[in-house]
C-alpha cells in the first residue's frame, strides 16, 4: 500500500521545526511501523536527504524507547500497543499519516521525533526506589506477601517508562508514570517504610521538572501501551494523604 | 506550608473547596424559593453566616488555586500537536477554566442581581442565567466524579461508577435549575 | 600461551570464600579517591554501578540508551534461577552447578559456575528488599516455575517480564546512587574506545550521541557490561542497538576474545515476514510443552494449513525423535526447522517458518486451558502477525538470541588487561557452550551485585587512585583516531546504505557460521567477508555530519566492528573442529544428530589476540579441568 505521511522535522532543540511530507510506497501490511519509517528513511539516504531520526530499540513493547504520535495518539490508534508493535495493517491504502513527537515543556525535542525524557529519570532518582543495600538483606521468604498485593504491584510495576502518559495528557502531567512507581512500591510491606517521604518528593520532582498537575482527564490511561490503571493515581493521592497527616 | 505548594496538596484543595460549593449547588436547588416544590432548610442564623464564610473561603481558595494550576498546566504543554485525537477525557473536563471563569462571573452576577435594583429584561436576564448554569454544569460534569479520585477514594470498580454518577448529579442539577429559569421566564412573559 | 583463570585452590564450595579473604580491601576513605567506569546499564552494569557507587567509589555510567532503565535485559521473559529449593524438589548449590554445568557441554570453567550457584541465591533476596514483585502463591511465599534443562523448579519469575522487573530493581538502586552523588549517568553516549596507559586500562573514549562529540574520560579501572553481539546476524531477538562495538574495540586495544563462536539459537521466535524485517521476536519455549511442530510433507505446498491432511503432513521431531518429540533441546530442535525449510518445505512468506499446532491440544484440554497457558503469548503473535493461533497454527522459526562467547576474563572478572573488567553477556565467563534458560539474569546481576565489588577492590588496592587524567597523551591519541574513523567514515559518501550491508553479513552469518556450520561453509564465509567489509568501506552512504545526532553513523560504526568481528567468529568456529552445545560442526554429530564434543583435542576456552586487520589471529588455550565432575555426553533422554 501506499500511505502519505507528514513528519515532524527539527533539526536541533533551538531550531523551529515543521511538519514535513513525505510518501511511503510499496509498504507490506506486515511491517511493523517502525519499519515502515525505516523503507523511508533508506528512501531518503539514497536521494542524499536526511532519514527521519526516531528512538526505538527493543521494537518488542518492553523497552519504552519508542515514542511519536501517531495521528493524534501516542504509540497509535491500537490499544496497549507501543510504536514498535504496531504493525502496518491497521492503517489503509491511501491513507494520511501525521507522526510528531511527543510534546510536554519537559521533553524537549533534541531532533525529529526525538525527545529527552531524562525528567522522568530525575523523578525515580529523588525518592523512587526502596533504600535497600547490597547484599545483608533478609531471606527472601522473610516476609510473605500476599498473592494479591505482588499481583497488584506488579500491575503498576510494569510501566515501561516511556512517557505516553506525558504526552497524552492536556497538562503535560507525569502523574501516572509517578503514580506507578508509588503504587508499585507502596503496595509491598518493603517499600511502605519509605512511603511517605517517597509519594512527597517524587510529587514536588514532578513539579520541578516543569510536568503539570493532574486533571483527571485519564487520556493517561487510554494511551499507556501498557494499561496501567488510573486507580494508581487515587492510590497516590491517598499516599500522600496519609503522609500528610502522619498516617501508617 | 508545603501542603499548599505540592501538586497533589493543591489539587485536594480545589477539589474538597469545588465539592463544597458543589454541595451548596444541590441545597440551593432543593431550597430555591422559586422551587415549586421547595424543601424547608432549617434556618438557623450562626449557621447560615458559618456557611457564607464557608463558601466565601471556598470560593477564593477555588478560585485562586484553580487559576495557578491552570497556569501550569498551559506552561507544561508549550506546543500542541498537529492532530490531536480525544481518547478518554470530554469537552467539560478540556475545558475547567473557561468554564470555571464563567461560573465565576455568573455567581458574580447572580449574586448582584438579587442584591441590587433588578434590570434588564426578561429575555436578557434568562439568556444570562441559562448560559452561566451551562457553565456551571460543564464545570460540575467534571468536577464531581474528580473530587472522589483526588481525595484517593477510588478504585478499578468504582472509577466508572463514580464518573457516571458524578456526571449524572450535574444534569439533574442542570436540568432543574434550568427549569426554574424557564419556568420563572415564561410565569413573567405571561404575566 | 597458555591462560591461566586463576581459579582459587581448595574444595569447589571454598573457593570463593577463600578467593574473598586473599582479595584485598580498599578502606572506605579511600574508596572515594577511585574512579569506575561503568559502560552498559543492562543488568550487569546497572547492579554493578550502583554497588560500587554505595560501596563509596566515584562511578561514571555510560549506556547509549536515553536512559539506563532501558537496556536489552528488560526485554527477558522468563525468569531467573536460583538454588534455594523452595519447593523442596532436591535442588541444592551443587545440582545448580552441574545443570549449568552440562547445558553448557562442559566447556566453561567449573570454579566459575559454582560461585554462580552459590550467589544465585543472595540474588533472590536482594531483588525482593528492593521490592522487585516476583510471583507468590497464596500464601505470599515466592513462587516457582521450571525450565528446560532442569529437572527441578527453580526458576522465579514476574509475570513474562522478569528481566524487566530485575533491571528496573537495578535501576532504582542506581537511580539511589545517582541521587546520592556516588554515580553520574551520561545516557547516549556510545563507547569508541578503550584507553590504556602503561598496560593498564585508564579510560574510555565515547561519542555523545546527541552533540557528536568525541571525547574521553579517565578512571582507575572500566567494567564493560556491554552485552552480546548476536545482531552480526543482523536478525536476531537483540534490541536495534545492541553490538559488538565496546568489546571489539578493547579486543582491538589488546583484551582477549574468548570463544566467539558459541552463540545461541532460540527455536521458537515468530518468523521473518519479509526483506523489511529489522528484528526477530521470541516467544516462550514453553509453547512446545503443548504444540505439535510440522511442515507439509510436499516442496512448495501453499494450501492453507487447515487444507492440508493429516496424511500429508510431516511432524518431523516427532518423527525424527520419537523419544523426545516436540520438546527435542533447543539447538535440535532449531537445526531439524532450518533442515525442513532448506528442503523447500518451510511455511508462511518466505518459506522460512514451521507450524506450532495446538488444534490437537485444544481439543484435548479446551480452548480456555490454553488461553490461560498462553494467553498473553497468543496476543503478542495476533499483534505481530495479525494471525488467530487459536483458529490456525503459529509460525515460527529459530532466531539468534545469545551471545555465550565474549572477552575473556579470569575468576576475578578481570581481562587480560589489567583494570579492565567485563561482566555480564559481554564477557564469556559461565555458560561455556550453550546456555540455559533463565541463566542470563542470574549471571548478569551476579557479577554486578556479588562479585566485582570484591574483586575490583583488589585492582584498586594494587593502584594509585587518580594517576592519569585525559591529558594524556593516550587520551589525546585515542581522541584523534575516533576523529579520524567517523570522518573516514562519513566522507566514503557510496550509494548503499549501512541497513544494505548488515543485511548482507547477516545473511552469510546465518548460512554459514549459523546453526549447522561445516568447514566448507566457514571457508566460503572467511572467503566474503573481507570483500564486504571492503565494499562497505568504498561504498556505504552514511548522509548528515558527525557534529549532530546521526543514527546512520552510530548505525555504521557498530557493523563496521562486525563485519570485523564476524570474521573472527567464523575463524574460531572453523579452528573448534568439533560439536559442542550451541556449535555445531556437521561433521561431527551423533547417530541422533546430537552435538558430538571431543574432550581429548578442544576442552579449553579459545581465546584471540588481535593481530591487526586482515591478519590472523593469535589462539591462546585456557585448559578446562573438571575436577569435581565428569564430563558426560549432553543428553537430555
Amino acid at each position: 500500500m501506499n500511505l502519505n505521511l507528514f513528519v515532524w522535522r527539527q533539526k536541533r532543540t533551538d531550531e523551529k521545526g515543521a511538519m514535513e511530507r513525505y510518501e511511503a510506497k510499496d509498504i507490506s501490511p506486515e511491517m511493523s511501523f517502525l519499519e515502515m519509517l525505516d523503507m523511508v528513511n533508506e528512501g531518503l539516504i539514497k536521494k542524499g536527504m536526511e532519514p527521519i531520526a526516531f528512538d526505538h530499540d527493543c521494537r518488542e513493547g518492553i523497552c519504552g524507547m519508542c515514542s511519536q504520535v501517531i495521528n493524534g495518539i501516542p504509540h497509535g490508534p491500537k490499544e496497549k500497543t507501543t510504536t514498535c508493535q504496531l504493525h502496518m495493517r491497521n492503517f489503509r491504502d491511501g491513507d494520511t499519516i501525521y507522526i510528531e513527537p511527543f510534546r510536554a515543556k519537559a521533553f524537549p525535542v533534541i531532533k525529529d521525533l526525538i525527545i529527552d525524557r531524562s525528567a522522568l529519570d530525575r523523578i525515580i532518582q529523588a525518592g523512587g526506589y526502596i533504600s535497600a543495600h547490597t547484599g545483608g538483606v533478609p531471606d527472601a521468604n522473610a516476609v510473605l506477601i500476599p498473592k494479591e498485593d505482588a499481583e497488584t504491584a506488579m500491575d503498576a510495576a510494569e510501566c515501561i517508562g516511556c512517557g505516553a502518559c506525558v504526552a497524552a495528557c492536556p497538562n503535560g502531567s507525569a502523574m501516572l508514570f509517578t503514580a506507578a512507581k508509588v503504587s508499585h512500591l507502596a503496595v509491598l510491606p518493603q517499600g511502605k517504610i519509605e512511603a511517605a517521604r517517597r509519594v512527597c518528593v517524587m510529587t514536588e520532582e514532578m513539579l520541578n521538572e516543569g510536568f503539570g498537575n493532574c486533571g483527571n482527564h485519564y487520556e493517561c490511561r487510554a494511551a499507556c501501551p501498557k494499561g496501567i490503571e488510573v486507580k494508581f493515581i487515587a492510590k497516590l493521592n491517598r499516599e500522600y494523604i496519609k503522609a500528610q497527616i502522619g498516617m501508617k | 506550608m508545603r501542603f499548599f505548594r505540592d501538586t497533589v496538596g493543591r489539587k485536594i484543595v480545589i477539589a474538597v473547596t469545588g465539592q463544597i460549593m458543589a454541595g451548596f449547588v444541590i441545597l440551593h436547588l432543593i431550597g430555591n424559593p422559586l422551587n415549586p416544590y421547595p424543601v424547608k432548610l432549617p434556618d438557623i442564623g450562626f449557621l447560615k453566616q458559618l456557611s457564607r464564610v464557608i463558601l466565601l473561603l471556598s470560593f477564593i481558595f477555588h478560585a485562586l488555586f484553580g487559576v495557578q494550576v491552570a497556569v501550569e498546566n498551559r506552561a507544561a504543554k508549550p506546543q500542541t500537536y498537529v492532530v490531536k485525537k480525544r481518547l478518554r477525557t470530554n469537552f467539560a473536563a478540556e475545558n475547567m477554566r473557561w468554564s470555571g471563569v464563567l461560573t465565576a462571573a455568573f455567581i458574580i452576577y447572580h449574586l448582584l442581581w438579587f442584591s441590587l435594583p433588578k434590570a434588564g429584561s426578561g429575555y436578557a436576564v434568562t439568556a444570562v442565567y441559562s448560559g452561566g448554569l451551562t457553565a456551571l454544569f460543564l464545570h460540575l460534569y467534571h468536577g464531581i466524579a474528580s473530587f472522589f479520585q483526588t481525595i484517593g477514594c477510588n478504585s478499578e470498580r468504582t472509577i466508572p461508577v463514580v464518573e457516571r454518577a458524578g456526571k449524572g448529579t450535574a444534569v439533574i442539577l442542570f436540568a432543574g435549575y434550568i427549569f426554574i429559569v424557564l419556568l420563572s421566564f415564561i410565569q413573567e412573559t405571561l404575566r | 600461551m597458555i591462560l591461566d583463570g586463576k581459579c582459587p585452590s581448595g574444595p569447589l564450595h571454598e573457593k570463593w570464600d577463600r578467593r574473598k579473604q586473599e582479595l584485598r580491601l580498599v578502606g572506605p576513605v579511600n574508596k572515594r579517591q577511585y574512579k569506575i567506569i561503568v559502560v552498559g546499564a543492562g543488568l550487569a552494569g546497572a547492579s554493578a554501578a550502583a554497588t560500587l557507587g554505595e560501596l563509596g567509589c566515584n562511578v561514571e555510567a555510560f549506556c547509549y540508551q536515553d536512559s539506563p532503565r532501558r537496556g536489552h535485559s528488560i526485554a527477558a521473559q522468563g525468569g531467573i534461577n536460583a538454588a534455594k529449593n523452595y519447593p523442596n524438589d532436591g535442588d541444592s548449590i551443587f545440582r545448580l552447578f552441574y545443570d549449568t554445568l552440562k547445558g553448557g557441554d562442559f566447556r566453561a570453567r567449573e570454579a566459575n559456575v559454582y560461585r554462580l550457584s552459590m550467589v544465585s541465591n543472595n540474588i533472590i533476596d536482594q531483588c525482593v528488599a528492593q521490592g522487585v514483585p516476583f510471583a507468590r502463591d497464596y500464601a505470599g511465599y515466592l513462587d516457582n516455575r521450571s525450565f528446560g534443562g532442569a529437572q527441578v523448579s527453580r526458576t522465579f519469575y514476574a509475570r513474562g517480564q522478569t528481566g524487566q522487573q530485575l533491571l528496573l530493581g537495578a535501576y532504582s538502586a542506581l537511580m539511589r546512587q545517582v541521587r546520592s552523588g556516588t554515580v553520574t549517568i551520561h545516557p547516549r553516549m556510545e563507547m569508541l574506545d578503550l584507553v590504556i596507559v602503561d598496560g593498564d586500562a585508564k579510560g574510555i573514549t565515547v561519542r555523545d550521541l546527541v552533540s557528536g562529540d568525541i571525547k574521553c574520560h579517565a578512571a582507575d579501572a572500566v567494567c564493560l557490561c556491554t552485552g552480546g553481539y548476536a545482531n552480526v546476524f543482523h536478525l536476531s531477538t537483540n534490541a536495534m542497538g545492541s553490538n559488538v562495538t565496546a568489546a571489539f574495540r578493547a579486543y582491538k586495544k589488546g583484551a582477549l576474545f574468548a570463544n566467539p563462536c558459541f552463540t545461541q539459537i532460540h527455536p521458537t521466535c515468530i518468523p521473518v515476514s519479509g526483506e523489511h524485517q529489522s528484528k526477530l521476536t521470541l516467544m516462550s519455549e514453553s509453547l512446545r510443552n503443548d504444540g505439535r511442530v510440522w511442515v507439509p510433507k510436499n516442496k512448495g505446498d501453499k494450501r492453507l494449513p487447515s487444507e492440508i491432511p493429516e496424511a500429508e503432513r510431516d511432524y518431523y521431531l516427532e518423527r525424527k525423535y520419537p523419544g523426545f518429540g516436540n520438546l527435542t533441546p533447543r539447538d535440535i530442535a532449531s537445526r531439524a526447522a532450518k533442515d525442513v525449510c532448506d528442503e523447500g518445505r518451510g511455511v508462511g512468506p518466505g518459506g522460512y517458518g514451521v507450524y506450532l499446532d495446538f488444534e490437537d491440544a485444544i481439543g484435548r484440554l479446551g480452548e480456555n486451558t490454553i488461553r490461560e497457558r498462553y494467553g498473553n503469548l497468543f496476543e503478542m503473535y495476533e499483534r505481530i502477525t495479525g494471525e488467530d493461533a487459536y483458529k490456525r497454527p503459529m509460525r515460527i522459526y529459530p532466531a539468534p538470541h545469545y551471545a555465550m562467547g565474549g572477552l575473556w576474563v579470569d575468576y576475578n572478572l578481570q581481562s587480560n588487561i589489567p583494570g579492565l573488567f567485563v561482566l555480564g553477556e559481554a564477557n564469556f565467563s559461565d555458560h561455556g557452550a550453550n546456555r540455559l534458560g533463565a541463566s542470563a539474569l542470574m549471571q548478569g546481576l551476579a557479577d554486578g551485585y556479588f562479585i566485582i565489588p570484591y574483586t575490583i577492590s583488589d585492582y584498586l588496592a594494587r593502584t594509585k587512585p587518580g594517576v592519569v587524567n585525559t591529558g594524556h597523551a593516550e587520551f589525546r591519541r585515542s581522541i584523534e583516531d575516533m576523529n579520524a574513523s567517523v570522518k573516514k567514515l562519513l566522507s566514503i559518501n557510496g550509494r548503499r546504505t549501512v541497513n544494505e550491508f548488515h543485511r548482507e553479513l547477516g545473511r552469510i552469518m546465518w548460512d554459514y557460521v549459523g546453526m549447522s556450520r561445516s568447514e566448507d561453509g566457514l571457508k566460503k564465509a572467511l572467503s566474503i567477508i573481507p570483500g564486504l567489509r571492503a565494499e562497505f568501506m568504498e561504498d556505504v552512504k552514511i548522509p548528515g555530519s558527525g557534529m549532530d545526532l546521526n543514527q546512520e553513523l552510530e548505525k555504521a560504526g557498530r557493523v563496521a566492528d562486525f563485519l570485523e568481528f564476524a570474521e573472527l567468529m567464523a575463524q574460531d568456529a572453523l579452528h573448534r573442529n568439533e560439536s559442542c552445545g550451541g556449535h555445531f560442526r556437521v561433521e561431527h554429530q551423533m547417530p541422533d544428530g546430537e552435538a558430538k564434543r571431543d574432550d581429548e583435542n578442544f576442552r579449553y576456552v579459545a581465546a584471540w589476540e588481535f593481530k591487526g586487520i586482515n591478519k590472523e589471529p593469535g589462539l591462546h588455550k585456557e585448559p578446562l579441568s573438571f575436577e569435581n565432575v565428569k564430563p558426560a555426553v549432553r543428553s537430555y533422554k
